[in-house]
């Protein structure tokens, strides 16, 4: 078997500041790399708002150790380019992005979390437009330190703006 | 409909190699394979190439025009090793540039995958786009996720692989390759 959808979530979010989308116990020994897909994301009040993700350890809670690292390269507007250097913190803040009305896309590779000897790397790849202009990142980063993950959580890391909609699943690879 | 996608061949390393033969596994059933290898550990701090075989043997010579790109979490700013001499190769796509071996720390490992298009060609070249990630070390960058698009400047027909560390052992991981339905 190649890969297996093991979650799904097309989701509407209340417009509160409890813009989490979460995916419990979706990890396991059946795989040691998990593709996540989300698309039509949107962000109605901020085109620009960042699109984070925690780690849920082995007890269910969020992990906030400050071992989380990330960094992104982006383009658009045909010729302009920008990198950003590595943001050190409690969660991936630059593990995707969201743009305007149902435009946004990524693909990611999140890598052995739930090895508990092992850390947690991902890459991501994602689109959207944002203010007009179409953009391309590219993201990726780690969690050093050795701990089982056993699921996600993905949310704007300024609450005062929402992800609004969109739908993501996750995909066992490999296994 | 049936699996898009159809496991041909399947290895785990449990105790250490040197390198890992795939046999004579390709063939004409499928024009697009699909590479993965997942918790890689390594006895150096190399990077492990995927050699093409050719008639049962792994081609040998540089025939792999192969353009690689890295973002480190540290500077974030995209590089390319070595200044070039990654240009010209004997690997259809690698894992990407020393990441950090198992004995230095024993939490580091790798992720690879890449998509090999056109190897069951006799007349077109072999082309393949893969990514990596790994962890370069725990104080100044972190991990580096690696790009790697790379040409065989052949029309060989592949029949299988040999995958190889840069030098050492591949202490452990989980290696597949899957054939892409072709209609």
């Amino acid at each position: 078997m190649s890969r297996i959808r093991i979650a799904h979530k097309n989701f509407e979010v209340a417009k509160d500041a409890n813009n989490i989308l979460q995916f419990d116990n979706v990890f396991s020994d059946r795989f040691s790399a998990y593709e996540i897909i989300g698309h039509n994301i949107s962000a109605g009040e901020n085109p620009g708002t960042i699109f984070s993700m925690s780690l849920i350890g082995a007890d269910g809670n969020v992990i906030t150790t400050s071992s989380y690292y990330s960094v992104q390269t982006y383009g658009y507007d045909n010729v302009t380019t920008s990198t950003t250097s590595v943001q050190t913190g409690t969660y991936f803040r630059y593990f995707s992005r969201v743009g305007e009305e149902g435009s946004s896309n990524f693909q990611a590779v999140i890598h052995t979390p739930y090895e508990s000897d092992k850390y947690t790397s991902f890459f991501n790849t994602c689109t959207q437009e944002i203010s007009g202009w179409y953009y391309s990142f590219v993201k990726s980063g780690i969690y050093q330190n050795a701990e089982r993950v056993t699921g996600f959580r993905l949310y704007s890391d300024n609450l005062s703006y929402e992800i609004e909609a969109g739908n993501v699943s996750v995909f066992g690879i490999g296994g | 409909m049936s699996n898009a996608m159809v496991e041909v061949w399947s290895y785990e390393v449990t105790s250490s190699v040197a390198s890992i033969d795939t046999g004579t596994i390709l063939g004409a059933t499928y024009d697009t394979y699909y590479f993965v290898g997942t918790n890689i550990s390594l006895q150096n701090t190399v990077s492990v190439r995927l050699i093409p075989k050719v008639s049962g043997s792994a081609k040998s010579g540089t025939f792999g025009n192969c353009a690689n790109y890295y973002q480190l979490a540290g500077s974030g700013a995209w590089g390319t090793n070595s200044n070039g001499s990654y240009s010209t190769r004997d690997f259809i796509t690698h894992i990407g540039f020393n990441v950090l071996s198992e004995t230095s720390n024993s939490a580091s490992n790798a992720f690879i995958e890449a998509t090999i298009m056109n190897s069951q060609s006799g007349t077109h070249n072999t082309y393949s786009i893969g990514n990596s990630i790994g962890c370069v070390d725990t104080t100044t960058y972190y991990s580096r996720h690696h790009l790697v698009a790379t040409e065989d400047n052949t029309a060989d027909v592949y029949d299988g692989f040999v995958i190889q560390p840069d030098s050492g052992n591949i202490n452990k991981g989980k290696f597949k390759i899957y054939g892409l339905i072709n209609s």
